[in-house]
């Protein structure tokens, strides 16, 4: 169990370290996964930010009035999106580990206008609010990347309410396919 | 996703991606992870 703790905290680390260095270049990341439409509707620095791998959105039924949990919002293109599905009468609650990625999610929201995007600091290892209390969590290329992955999703899952929704995007490997020395590799203890 | 597309994620670092170009077969340096889109609803 200590040798765990001590893989996880390098794991986090890791891509706090990385994460904190990302200089909002990742715009075609942005382009090929959502709709000219879409990016229209999202201030530029979250789309210069984006580093999903999926556009789970589109899969999301996300309805006026609810609160949305995007677990690690990242430069925010997600919560910005969503927060405009839910309208002024529901909200979504932006959580990042990272203080430099909630400020980039609470600045764009702002630009945007929005004022039901809220950012929270915290780890999605423990996330930070009250169990019951979110209809619909989110997530894009984010879970991937937690020391312990099971430990995240019982965390999402305390957290919404009975019938709540969860989608979520992530990247997958098939470890059969990859050489040892790639799957050892520091950087991909992560995913 | 290739090697390539991962070069815009921040963890895939320069000598990460050299190593994977190195070691993965070029026939499969196209398709190394895949995305998933997974959806779940809490019992009521």
């Amino acid at each position: 169990m200590t040798r765990d703790l001590m893989h996880s905290a390098e794991t986090k680390e890791l891509v706090r370290t990385a994460y904190a260095g990302v200089d909002g270049s990742s715009e075609a990341v942005a382009h090929k996964l959502y709709a000219a439409a879409e990016l229209a509707l999202v201030p530029r620095t979250s789309v210069e930010g984006a580093l999903g791998v999926a556009n789970h959105l589109r899969h999301a039924a996300i309805e006026p009035g609810e609160t949305v949990l995007d677990v690690g919002c990242g430069a925010g293109i997600d919560s910005i999106l969503a927060a405009r599905r839910t309208g002024p009468t529901g909200r979504v609650l932006a959580l990042d580990f990272l203080p430099e990625m909630l400020e980039r999610t609470g600045a764009a929201a702002a630009q945007a206008g929005l004022d039901n995007v809220e950012p929270v600091e915290g780890d999605m290892e423990a996330i930070p609010l009250p169990d019951a209390t979110v209809d619909h969590v989110i997530s894009n290329g984010v879970i991937n990347l937690a020391p312990r992955k099971a430990r995240v999703l019982a965390e999402c899952a305390r957290v919404l309410r009975p019938g709540g929704r969860l989608t979520v995007s992530d990247l997958t490997v098939d470890e059969e396919e990859l050489p040892p020395e790639i799957l050892t590799h520091p950087a991909t203890w992560a995913g | 996703m290739g090697v390539e597309d991962l070069e815009l994620y921040p963890l895939f670092t320069p000598d990460l991606l050299e190593l994977m170009r190195q070691l993965i077969p070029s026939d499969r340096q196209d398709a190394v992870g895949i995305a998933v889109v997974v959806r779940a609803r809490l019992p009521e």
